[in-house]
This record gives C-alpha cells, structure tokens and sequence, in this order.
C-alpha cells in the first residue's frame, strides 16, 4: 500500500496520543486507588457497585439497630434483677412473718419493710431509659406507667411493644411492656386460686396443688362446704359453679362418709351417689384436672372456693400481704386467715419470681440472638466490602507493571515516530 | 516544423509543467483534504514526412488529480456516523456521571432517607431525630430536583448545540453552493476539465457537512454536487442552497422541530453532530428525566399514603409527606379547540416512564405512546366520576364540545415531577411514627383469650378513632361490641369494628373484656415509622416488579449499558474512519519521498532537454562556421 507523507505523520502522532491517554487513566486509577472512578469509566460496574454499597450501608443500619436493642435490653436485664432481687426480699419476709412465733410487734416492722418495699417496686417499674423515656409504660414513654394509690398500682401505659428491624423483613421487641411484666401475673397455681371464705370459724387453710391437668379443667369454680356427722367426724362436700354437690367418684383422694344415707327417693332405684366426705387435714383432694389441700382444723360450716385464677400484679400482692401483716390476730380463726394469706402471697411472690425470670430469660435469649446477628451481619458486610472492593479498587501490582508497559509503548512510539520523521529523501539532495 | 530545438523547447516547457506540478504538491503536503496532483505527459501530433511520421515532442495532456470518489464516499459514510457517536456517548456519559456521583446520586441519597426513617424507629418520641429525618428528606428531595435541574441544563445545552450544528450546516451548504459555482464557471468546463483544487476544497466542505449530518450526494453533468438529506429533501441544488430552519415543536420549546425551506424534516436527520445530539435527547435525556420524575413520583406517593396511616405526636392523621410535580399536559399549538385536560397519576405501580399523545378525531380520544408510537387502550369515559384511565393515569377533559377534530394534547406524566419534589412538613412533631390504633386485654380477664396489634382497612371511616370494648357474653361463645348484639366467637376469626381488623383467639371467659382505642399519646410507638421504612424495598414500581432504590440502579445501569454500547461503536466507528482515511490518503495523499524522486526525475529531464538544446546550438555554431 502506498504511504502519504501525512498518513504517516497521523498513524506516528494517533500512536503516541493513544498510548498517552492509556497512560493516563493508568495513572488516575493508581492516583485514586479505585479502577472505577465515575459511572463512564465502567458502566456495568458502576450500578453494581451502587447496589453493593446500598447494602452495605443497609447492614450498618442493622448494626445500629442491633447495638440499640442491645443497649435497651441490658437496662431492661439490669432493673428486672433488682425487681427480682426485691421480689425475693419480700419472700424472705413473708416466711419470716409466717412463723406462728412472732409477735404482732415484729409483724407489724415487717409490714413496714414491705411498704418500703412495695414503693421501691413502683420506682423500679418507672425506671426511664438513657433517652428519657419509661422503660416499661409501652408505647405511653412519656406517662408515667405506675401510680401508687390508695387502691394500690395502676397501669397507665398501653401494651404496644416497639419492633426494630435487624435484617430484611426481620425485627426484634426492644423491651417488654410493664403489664407484662409486673401486672399480669396469675395467682394461685397459675390456673386456680383457692381462698377461705369471710366468716369461717375454724383454724383451716387451703393450698392449691401445682399441679394441673389443663385439658380436663375448664374453668369452673367449686365450694368446699365443711359439716360434721352424727359420729362427730368433719365432714365436707364440694360444690360446683351451680351449687349442687360433686358426685365423689368422680372425686379422687377423698373417703366417702360412712353415715350418709344413700337411700333413693323412689324404692328399687339405684343408691344415691355419695357427696359427703370425711375430711382428713392435709389430703390431696384432685378432681376435674386441679387438686387442692385442706389443711389445719376446719370447723362445720366453714367453706373454702376453688376458683379460676385471676392477674394479680406483683404490686397488689405485696400490698395485700402487707395489710394482712398489719391486722393483729384476735383469735385462732384471725390467725388462720393471716396464715392464709402469708400462703396465699408466698405462692403469688413465686409466680412474680418466676414471671421476673422468664421476661429476664427472653431478654437474655434476645440478647443471645443478637449476638449471633450481629456475628452474621458482620461477616455479610466483611463480604460485601470484600465485593465491593473486587469491583471497584485496583490491583496495584497489576496497575503498576501496566503503566510501565504503557510509558515504555509509548516511549518506542515516540522513538519510532521520530526517526521515521527525520528519514527523508530531501535530506540527501 | 519538427525541429530539434522546437522538440527540446517542449521538454523543457512540459517539465517546467511537472516540476511546478511537484512543488505545488510539496507545497500543499499538509493542506487538508488536498489530492496530489500529476502531470500526465503524451507526445505531440507526429509530422508526417512522406512515407513515414517523425515525433514533434511532448506536450501536458493534463494535470490531473489522483482521487477516487467511492474512498471519498466511504471517508465521509464513516465521518458521520463517527461523529454521531462522539457527541452521543459524550453526552450520554455525562448524563451517567450526574446520576451515579456517590455525593450527588439517587442511591446515596434514598439509602440516607430510608436510615433517617430508621432513626426514626428507633426513636419515635425524639425531635432531634425526626428534625434529622426532615432534613435528610429534604437532602433528597433537593437532589431530586438539582438532577433533574442539570439534566434540563443539559437538555438547553443540547438545543444550543442543534442550533450552532444547524448554523455550521448552513454556512457548509452556501459554501458548497457557492463553489459548485465556480466549478461550473471554471474556464475548462465546459471539457469536462475542472479545477483539481476547487473540487479538493469541495470534498472538505463535504466531509465538513457529513460531520454535522447524514447527506447524500449527486453528481451533476455540469459539474455541481447536490446535496440530500436521508429523506430526499435537498440542502444543495446546483448552486442554491436550501435554508435549514430550527424552532420549537407543535407542542413548545420542549421538542425542537428542523425544517428545510418550510418542510419539516426532524424525523428523517440522523447520522453527524446533529443526529447525535437528537438521538440523545430523544434517546437518553427525555426517558431519563422522565424515569426520574418517576422515583421522585413513586417515592412520594408511597411515602405519604404510608405517612397519612400513622398517627404524630399530636394525635392527628399524618399529611402529605413530599409534594411532587403533577404530570404536564401540552397542548398543540394547531388545535383549534379550546378543551382542556386534567390529568393526574392513579396508580404508580402501571406509570411507564413514557410520554404519551392524545388524539381526538371529532368523536373519540384516543392515546399513543409517544414513546414506542403504539396505541393505549383508554378505560373509562373523561368525566370527572369516570376519568379516561391508562397506564396509571387518570385523564379528565373538561367538556366533549370545547375539543375540535384533529386536536392534540401531549402528555408527559413524570417529565417534570423530580424538579417539583420538596418536603411538605416542617413541623417535626407533625411525622407520623405511630399506628393508629392499639388494643389490648382488660387486667380483669380470667380467659386467656388474646387480641392481635389488628390494623386499619379503612382510614375512611369516620368513627375509626374511637374506643370500642368487646366483652363476652355468659356463657362466653359470643361477645358483644360497646354492649351492642352478640356475635358468635369463633377463635381466630377476624374482627372488623369501624374500619380496625383485628383478630381474638383463644379461650375466654364470660366477662372478659378487650379493648380497641386511638393510640394517643403512644409517642413511643414506632409502627409507622416501620411501615415507611418498609417502602425501601417494597415492589411499588413496573407492576410491582421494582423496588424505589432498585429503580435507581436500573436507571444507572442502562444509562451505562447505552453509554457503554455508544463508548463501544465509537472505538470501532473510529478505528472504521482512520481506516477509510487511510484508504483515501493512500491514493490521494502526498509522500514528500515521492515527490522528491520526482524533483530529481523532472530535474534531470529538464537538464537533458537544455542540453539537446545547446547540442542543437553546438550543430548550428558548426554549421555556420563551415559556410564562413
């Protein structure tokens, strides 16, 4: 092919231009340590890397939220082990006021203690976090959750319990609200509450059993109706929520009173079925999934009800034992109803505990989930980085040895342009 | 008379020819677009002697210009369409480094908006963090609006430089118009023999047009070139040039309408300078500004029908969270009508980032994507209780008689909703963290029935925020509302009282009682602010297929797919061009050790000749000096 003069000028200075401009961007990238600089450098590249460190970013913004749920958690953690630690407090002074032993003096100090005690409660259920804001009053965070009045604690807050998000679609409760926590709390054994009823005479109390078959009970109440027999034994029989007696064989634990007369209306029917039966303190008496215990001296007349439990607040028990310490005992019935009560509230304070423990235990599995979150999300961002860096950063080693190949390139294409340049045939004419 | 002397004196003259011949060339090595040029020699008539012929010399047939016109055509094919991806991908470029800066971009700025709302869910109650949260949506509002502000600068640049383009091809055509005339006027055309430097001048002039635009070109037998656009209108006829015209578009300043003595011709130019720039206003620059208008749309829409959902520190319903610009409507400068449009955005999941024209025939609307040229069905009748409904617009004429046969009205739905995206609140107690309503059980219950956080499936109802009670009834298999008729309990069934869903399960006992009330003073709720943080990856955009920050890295990515594609075809379009350059250059250009040859060559032929010359003298001296 035929070469014109400037043909070979251009091709000679194109050359140089180009391996040039190479250089440069070479040099840029090293400059600024990133391969892309701006989107038009690598258009595909560009969106991704957006898209990455939106991510990115988005797992900060789990971490965040992470730290402050974290953060709440552990005052929450923190307070419910002094309420717990105050809870066990009053305990140790219920079953120091259960000693028959003590005097009404002694009671009565106690008592004083557990009012002391019931208005350190109160604080601790309006404890305010780091912001400011109740810690347990729900979404009310600027109302004061507990009021001490004089028909006790009320709650003001509301039971909206706030969610943040740890991950993508994921959120996590940052608190607990304060009805959880210190107000719906079943008394009794957490499915029944038993209780002596105003005008017994005798030194009886009732305890419920623990232990409960749920899918039995269905929420009916009895009365346990004590009377004696004409052989002088006491004697009881147990109601249901319409009145009429139980039949005792669907009764477990009980021995049927000998004396009672079985005799049907019409002759030639089937004996009536028992309903009396002979107390013995101290018998566990099951039927319908609950039990329940009789024990002490109860006198003809006397009853006790077996009823569905109800909430009672942490509050309202320690205030109502505290009152029952402030009565003084007249006689041995007077004792028996404090004795019932102190039973009454030493089961209650075991369900507070144990309520304390198991809002603590969900913080705590919380907290340990967190963790493993956190662990995650770091190692997702840790990979992310790692990407985004893939993409966008650049190899120096590599960029380095390529700006020598280019300076060097272009060095020749200068050499070159320039001895074809001064090889002319005018220089030898 | 074949004299020797005669013979030597038109060597001598014909070399004289070829050596001007060679320095005009070397004179002209660097001339643009220059075609050497060569002498072509031939003998003289031969003198007939009788029975034989004696030569009577050499004598300049012609200097002729060493060209090749279809190495030209290619040259100036190559220029164009070169040309037209320059100003393209540099333009395109430019509009992907706006949108993709990480200090100025969508996605920074929508991730520091949806953290800001996080912030906010942290801290429902805190007015530092809801001032931040304002702020920051104002951040992106701005940045919605400073983009799509320099995309319109950019859309000013492009029409400045449509008319500066328009002017160079003006001058070019009257330059061409003009030369064509002195070709035809040269003294030796009438022989077909035309000026080889004039003829150079006129292809730069047209490889200078093919810069600007696509042309096609047409030998006259005279001698004249003229000059086509794609279409057939002619720029250059003979030695007339047409006047390119530039003026806003039936529907304003906003589309550019060329012309070519009245005749428009918008559609048919492509290729050049000015191909370039109107592929990339038409190509890049309008869809772009419209998908901006579009997230700034989208993100509006879906914030404040989110944001009126929730209740603020005030209690109150939440307002409008962003403003946004309402789509713009543009009617034809032609219509004769005086029937006006309203039109308003009904459903952001169906907008398309298209424009859109609607037509009326005397009797009917119809409408046509602007965009891809195809019709859209129109759903309902244009009255305000039935508006026309396309592609999630809702379109309201005033009235059918105020329309005339034939008007047409342009409708750009999100072209300018991004400049018009701004905060709608500046009172941060006035952000709506919290839902609605709440519920919860009575502290009394003994059942333990429990009732869900429910939700509201009707903010229309007037007595939404109201307390109601829902105790049961003995035996508890029904319940009754604010004491109200009972209603069968079934466990896990939902409840709907005054527009609250929400749902009771389990076993309760006969009075237990629930609660449903506003949420007043709940400042520490967050659920809203949830609920709108949610709106970062919720799939509100194409049918439910994009999320909003999702939509802002297709923006950036086929924005780069297109500058990338434009950046590709220009590196091969160039090395393409250098190539028929080459091509070009190789027969026409001047190699100066060509000519320097030929210095030497015409040198010692013109010696030669001077010497037949002094010999010729030498045999005359001789034979005078005999006779003497």
């Amino acid at each position: 092919m035929r070469i014109s003069t400037q043909m070979l000028f251009r091709q000679g200075i194109d050359g140089i231009l180009q391996q040039q401009a190479r250089a440069a961007a070479t040099q840029r990238q090293i400059a600024t340590g990133q391969r892309v600089n701006k989107p038009s450098d690598d258009p595909v590249a560009a969106a991704r890397i957006q898209e990455l460190e939106r991510s990115l970013a988005q797992q900060d913004v789990f971490l965040t939220n992470i730290g402050r749920i974290e953060q709440r958690l552990k005052t929450e953690e923190a307070v419910l082990t002094s309420a717990g630690e105050l809870v066990q407090r009053v305990r140790e002074l219920a079953v120091q006021a259960s000693n028959d032993a003590i005097g009404d003096r002694q009671r009565e100090l106690i008592a004083i203690e557990m009012r002391d005690r019931l208005e350190e409660l109160v604080s601790i259920g309006n404890t305010r976090d780091g912001d400011g804001e109740f810690l347990f009053g729900g979404a009310q965070k600027e109302t004061r959750p507990f009021e001490l009045g004089p028909a006790g604690v009320s709650y003001r807050g509301d039971s909206v319990q706030r969610e943040l998000l740890i991950g993508a679609g994921t959120t996590m409760a940052d608190g607990d609200t304060g009805d959880q926590v210190f107000m719906r709390i079943r008394d009794g054994n957490g499915t029944v509450r038993v209780a002596q009823e105003a005008g017994n005479t005798g030194a009886g109390f009732i305890i419920a059993e623990p232990a409960v078959n749920l899918s039995q009970y269905s929420g009916e109440s009895f009365r346990v109706e004590f009377g004696a027999n004409a052989d002088g034994d006491t004697t009881f029989r147990i109601l249901d929520g319409n009145g009429d007696p139980v039949d005792l064989s669907t009764v477990q634990g009980v021995t049927a009173d000998p004396t009672e007369d079985l005799t049907p209306p019409v002759l030639g029917d089937p004996p009536l079925p028992a309903t009396v039966a002979l107390f013995e303190p101290g018998q566990t008496i099951r039927l319908a999934g609950i039990g329940f215990r009789i024990e002490g001296a109860p006198e003809a007349n006397d009853a006790f009800v077996v009823e569905p439990s109800r909430f009672e607040s942490m509050f309202d028990t320690i205030g109502q034992l505290a009152a029952a310490l402030e009565t003084k005992p007249f006689d041995a019935t007077d004792r028996a109803g404090i004795r019932q009560q102190i039973n009454d509230a030493l089961g209650q304070l075991d369900n507070a505990e144990t309520r304390i423990l198991e809002v603590r235990a969900g913080v705590g599995g919380r907290l340990n989930t967190l963790d493993d979150i956190n662990a995650t999300r770091e190692e997702v961002k840790l990979g992310l980085t790692e990407l985004v860096s893939d993409i966008r950063d650049l190899d120096f080693a590599e960029a380095v040895s390529l700006l020598q190949q280019q300076l060097f390139t272009l060095e020749a294409a200068q050499q070159s342009f320039a001895a074809l340049q001064g090889n002319s045939l005018f220089r030898f004419i | 008379m074949a004299d020797p002397l005669n013979i030597s004196i038109s060597g001598l003259l014909a070399f004289q020819r070829a050596l001007s011949t060679t320095s005009h060339n070397i004179a002209n090595a660097t001339t643009e677009g220059f075609s050497r040029q060569r002498v072509e020699l031939g003998t003289r008539i031969p003198e007939s002697l009788g029975g034989f012929s004696q030569g009577t010399g050499v004598q300049v047939n012609d200097v002729r210009r060493v060209f090749d016109g279809f190495l030209a055509t290619e040259v100036r094919t190559a220029t164009t369409e070169q040309a037209r991806l320059d100003v393209f991908a540099g333009l395109a470029g430019r509009v992907g480094d706006l949108l993709g800066s990480r200090a100025g971009g969508l996605s920074t700025g929508l991730q520091t908006l949806f953290e800001g709302v996080q912030k906010l869910a942290n801290d429902p109650s805190s007015l530092p963090v809801r001032q931040t949260l304002l702020g920051e949506a104002d951040t992106i509002a701005r940045r919605f609006a400073e983009l799509d502000r320099q995309l319109e600068t950019l859309g000013r640049e492009t029409f400045n430089r449509v008319e500066s383009s328009v002017d160079a091809i003006n001058g070019l055509a009257r330059a061409l118009a003009d030369i064509n005339e002195r070709i035809v006027r040269s003294p030796g055309a009438a022989n077909g023999q035309f000026p080889s430097d004039l003829l150079d001048r006129r292809e730069t002039l047209l490889r200078e047009l093919a810069a600007q635009v696509d042309v096609r070109t047409v030998a006259a037998d005279d001698g004249s070139v003229n000059v086509f656009i794609s279409n057939g209108q002619s720029l250059v006829l003979g030695q007339r040039a047409n006047e390119m015209s530039v003026s806003s578009g039936d529907f304003g300043a906003d589309e550019l309408e060329i012309r070519i003595g009245g005749v428009a011709v918008t559609s048919q130019l492509g290729g050049g300078e000015l191909g370039g720039l109107l592929d990339f206003k038409r190509e890049v620059l309008d869809p772009v500004r419209n998908d901006l208008g579009r997230s700034a749309v989208v993100l509006a829409d879906s914030f404040n029908t989110q944001h009126r959902q929730g209740l603020d520190l005030n209690g109150q319903f939440g307002g409008d969270f962003f403003d946004v610009g309402a789509p713009r409507v543009l009617a034809a400068r032609s219509n004769s009508g005086s029937g006006e449009l309203s039109v308003a955005v009904a459903d952001i999941g169906a907008l398309t980032g298209n424009d859109y024209t609607l037509n009326f025939d005397g009797t009917n609307f119809s409408l046509i994507d602007s965009s891809t040229g195809s019709a859209v069905a129109l759903g309902g009748s244009g009255t305000p209780a039935d508006p026309f409904t396309a592609d999630g617009l809702s379109i309201v004429i005033d009235d059918v008689s105020n329309f005339s046969a034939g008007d047409r009205f342009r409708i750009q739905p999100t072209r300018i909703a991004a400049s018009g995206l701004s905060v709608a609140i500046s009172d941060p107690a006035k952000i709506a963290a919290s839902a609605p309503m709440r519920t919860a059980s009575s502290l009394d219950n003994i059942g333990d029935a429990t009732i869900s956080a429910g939700q509201v499936v009707d903010f229309g109802d007037p007595n939404l925020l109201t307390t109601s009670t829902i105790t049961f009834d003995d035996p508890p298999v029904s319940y009754t509302i604010n004491g109200g008729p009972s209603v069968p309990f079934v466990s896990g069934d939902t409840v709907t009282v005054n527009g609250f869903e929400f749902q009771l399960e389990g076993s309760p006992t006969a009075g237990d009682s629930f609660t449903i009330e506003p949420n007043f003073g709940g400042v520490g709720d967050n659920r809203n602010a949830l609920a709108l943080g949610d709106l970062r990856d919720a799939r509100l955009i194409a049918g439910g297929t994009r999320s909003i920050v999702e939509q802002a890295d297709i923006l950036i990515s086929r924005i780069g797919a297109t500058t990338g594609a434009a950046q590709a075809a220009l590196e091969s379009q160039t090395v393409l061009l250098n190539s028929a350059q080459d091509q070009l250059m190789s027969v026409s250009g001047v190699n100066l050790d060509e000519e320097a040859a030929n210095l030497l060559r015409f040198q010692q032929a013109f010696e030669a000749n001077a010497r037949v010359i002094s010999i010729v003298n030498t045999t005359f001296q001789a034979l005078l000096a005999a006779t003497r």
